[in-house]
């Protein structure tokens, strides 16, 4: 996350949606650290869930 | 007792801070405005003194922007737009006025705005479909769209 000028944003939460089919997981807001980076670790898409 | 009697102050001999940079965001103008005085050698302020003095930002990341070279009035320079994009911490200001003695500020940080954009550094990759018991298949490959609170 960053601000206007590019510096990153700590401190704040970011989440993760899918566009198209299937469902994510993995996607629940993560705090961006010092530098402002969230990290999503096992992210998945389940392909079956969203055409059953 | 004599009568009374002024001593004026001497020449100007350096520039010294009244106002030191404190914290401030990126983009924001210095709150309280930063202010450079005009010091004659023995330290009085030279309340006669219009010299220019000029700031630069001389420890640090980034650039300082705005009016940085500013007339002294009564003595005092005050600089009251000036920002920094960049954060960090450890930047450091110096005050130069021609030949008087230059003066460098306390150390300061800029923090970040507030949050504006996201942008993903590392994008979702391609990755093969893993048979599950259901059976289910997953994968990582479609599009994914970033969200923020604060």
């Amino acid at each position: 996350m960053q601000d206007a000028y590019g510096n990153g944003v700590a401190v704040a939460q970011v989440e993760l949606s899918l566009v198209g089919s299937g469902t994510l997981t993995g996607g629940a807001p993560v705090e961006t650290d010092a530098a402002g980076l969230a990290t999503f670790a096992g992210l998945s898409v389940d392909l079956v869930a969203a055409s059953s | 007792m004599s009568d009374s009697f002024e001593i004026t102050p001497a020449a100007a001999a350096a520039v010294a801070f009244v106002q030191q940079p404190t914290t401030v965001a990126a983009g924001t103008a210095f709150d309280p405005a930063v202010s450079v005085s005009v010091r004659d050698a023995y330290g009085n302020l030279v309340t006669s003194a219009t010299d220019s003095v000029t700031l630069q930002l001389t420890a640090g990341t980034g650039s300082l922007l705005g009016t940085t070279t500013v007339a002294a009035s009564d003595g005092i320079a005050t600089f009251t737009a000036l920002t920094i994009e960049v954060a960090g911490t450890g930047k450091q200001l110096t005050a130069t006025s021609g030949v008087l003695a230059s003066a460098v500020s306390d150390s300061f940080a800029v923090t970040a705005a507030s949050a504006a954009a996201l942008a993903f550094v590392q994008q979702p990759t391609t990755t093969a479909a893993v048979l599950r018991s259901a059976p289910r298949w997953r994968s990582a490959c479609r599009t994914l769209t970033a969200t923020a609170s604060l």
